[in-house]
């Protein structure tokens, strides 16, 4: 009578448990069907789960209390600077500068997912040279741009359509190659050198390869066969799942760093060792918006709590040259871009303060913080729709702050909000 | 038969009742009639959101819209009032809402402008400037009258709406003012087809 009892008892489960997973059976299906063959570009071997430690020169910056009470003079900071215009023309209109790379054979990549779902390829001198955009289902088109990167050590592009489950690949003057499927979904990668690549995901979309439906980064070999997983999807906040960070993966140059959500963490993506390592933190004290929220905070009141602005959150954007890092961070919601700093690893010095200020020198800082590494440059973007209202204003009170280059002068005052971005090109100093 | 097992025989009967249940139910849901019922609960959302969309159309603020500063894509800035708004769709989007939701609603618009003539569609648009509109637009293959218009004046007007974080549609009536808003899902391309059908006169006009 007994074994009866338990095994009624285990049925009952087991039913239960049948008619609870029907959905997720459902959709592993649904996802087995539209990458039928994902096995064979996977790879059916075991993922190796990669760790993560502390960098040996891992930093806590401290950011000070009074941040948003002091300018970033970019000019005290700033060593050389040099311009390069972006060629406008109909055909090449960048709509936004979403990704930025440049290859040692002088070319400028631009990659503009959000507006014109298209790369422009320009020479170091800002001459126009080729558009990659190819809307359609042919063998080199593609249906949505997720996202592109640049493979630097063989001069190719490479673009992901989600749509389609492929990457394009294309030379660096934009000429088709090859299409390749994909076996799983991402939504931001990065070449990471050796033919690998780092991708960012979120979470429970791969249900159909259970050892990474959880993780946020993935390692791919040639965006095909899974290498590595690392670090599980984790939110501090019971009622706050499924968030993601605005810049969560971001290319520094020849290196890539990875910024959790929900953390001010800054991996450095180096998977030569298989562990990623912890490079710095911001530390905002009792400043800091994540640190300072309950647990069991509702989604309501976090953003309830995120609009009042009197926390500092980062999202993710950072860059890094030599021994300095930058960072911009915000008070309250989810663009970057109130306060920033300049750290040297080497000094432990911190340059940082309130970015837009009439105070700061008018060339750069002004206009834009950073948004890509060349070298030993820093990049930033003047967009001239963004700047003409204020140039405008500026040569009516002719309130100039700083001498200009002659040469940015002339663009300046022969540019129309129709025009693409100026790049500016700076080294800093040392400090 | 004691009461213990009883429980077990009404637990195991409870069980197979749940899962034949189960199973049932989806055998009979295929996926076109999910769809379907997805797409009717849709539209009484839809029809809710509407109705509270409308009261707010109805009240005197939003009958005299202010006079909106817009931008063309030649850059010409001009005037709400400068234009006849008497019975058009105006869709209206910006650079807050997903790409795919606005693409979604692209072969429908160029069908209604095909078939209405030329000026029936206006496209009410808000980018932070005139390139990454004219980008966009062409991105779309949109080449109907377009025009820019500062968010935060438009979203002062249109709080319920542009608070949804959608494109949408609105519909001017006879005397140039609001008459009727859809807000397309991208997921149910029946509830807008059945939208579009009816600007287009193919079913009843209600």
């Amino acid at each position: 009578m007994k074994i009866i009892e338990i095994l009624s008892y285990l049925l009952v489960t087991l039913l239960c448990i049948c008619a609870c997973s029907n959905n997720r059976e459902k959709k592993i299906r649904a996802i087995e069907n539209r990458l039928s063959g994902y096995q064979d570009i996977i790879g059916i071997g075991h993922i190796k789960e990669g760790g993560i430690r502390k960098a040996t020169d891992f930093e806590s910056i401290k950011i000070p209390k009074g941040i948003e009470d002091s300018v970033l003079f970019l000019k005290d900071i700033i060593e050389k600077v040099r311009y390069v215009k972006l060629e406008s023309d109909t055909s090449c209109l960048i709509g936004s500068v979403d990704k930025l790379y440049f290859s040692e054979s002088g070319r400028i990549i631009v990659v503009d997912k959000t507006k014109a779902q298209s790369i422009f390829i320009f020479g170091s001198d800002g001459m126009f040279i080729n558009k990659i955009h190819r809307i359609g289902r042919g063998p080199d088109e593609y249906v949505e741009m997720r996202d592109a990167c640049f493979i630097d050590d063989r001069e190719e592009i490479v673009l992901y359509d989600d749509r389609l489950d492929r990457c394009l690949y294309f030379t660096i003057d934009g000429e088709f190659l090859r299409s390749e499927r994909v076996g799983f979904f991402f939504t931001n990668f990065e070449y990471i050198g050796e033919n690998r690549f780092v991708h960012l995901q979120s979470p429970q979309v791969n249900v159909h390869k259970k050892s990474i439906e959880n993780k946020n980064i993935v390692v791919t070999e040639n965006c095909k066969k899974i290498l590595a997983s690392y670090r599980d999807y984790y939110s501090p906040f019971s009622n706050i799942h499924s968030f993601g960070n605005r810049r969560a993966l971001v290319n520094s140059g020849q290196e890539s760093y990875y910024t959790p959500v929900f953390s001010d963490t800054v991996f450095h993506v180096n998977m030569v060792s298989d562990v990623m390592e912890a490079n710095y933190c911001l530390d905002f004290g009792d400043n800091g918006l994540i640190k300072s929220l309950n647990k069991n905070i509702s989604l309501d009141e976090y953003f309830e709590i995120l609009n009042q602005r009197n926390l500092y959150s980062f999202v993710g954007d950072n860059l890094a040259v030599g021994d300095y890092v930058f960072f911009s961070i915000s008070k309250g919601g989810e663009m970057s871009g109130d306060c920033a700093g300049f750290f040297s690893k080497k000094t432990k010095k911190l340059f940082c303060g309130m970015g837009y200020s009439i105070d700061s020198c008018a060339d750069v800082a002004w206009y834009s913080f950073p948004e890509a590494v060349n070298g030993d440059e820093l990049v930033s973007i003047i967009d001239p729709a963004l700047v003409m209202p204020t140039e405008l204003a500026m040569r009516e009170n002719k309130s100039y702050l700083t001498e200009r280059s002659p040469k940015l002068s002339k663009w300046l005052n022969s540019t129309t909000d129709m025009d693409n971005p100026i790049l500016m090109f700076y080294t800093l100093k040392k400090f | 038969m004691g009461p213990r097992n009883m429980i077990i025989l009404f637990l195991l009967g409870f069980g197979l009742l749940l899962i034949f249940g189960v199973t049932l139910f989806s055998i009979q849901l295929s996926s076109k009639e999910k769809l379907l019922r997805e797409a009717e609960s849709l539209t009484f959302e839809n029809e809710q959101l509407i109705r509270m969309i409308d009261l707010q159309i109805q009240s005197p603020n939003a009958c005299f819209l202010p006079d909106y500063e817009l931008t063309d894509v030649n850059g010409k800035v001009l005037y709400w009032r400068d234009f006849e708004w008497r019975d058009k769709l105006i869709f209206r989007f910006s650079n807050s809402n997903c790409m795919t939701c606005v693409k979604a609603q692209v072969p429908f618009l160029k069908k209604v402008n095909e078939e209405l003539g030329g000026d029936k569609v206006v496209l009410l648009v808000s980018y932070d400037n005139r390139r990454e509109m004219i980008t966009m637009l062409k991105t779309l293959g949109l080449n109907m009258r377009a025009y820019n218009i500062k968010r935060q004046e438009f979203s002062k007007d249109n709080e319920a709406l542009e608070n949804l974080g959608l494109p949408y549609l609105i519909e001017t009536g006879k005397s140039g003012q609001y008459s009727r808003v859809f807000v397309p899902i991208k997921e149910l391309p029946k509830v807008s087809l059945q939208y579009y059908n009816r600007i287009l006169g193919l079913i009843d006009n209600k």
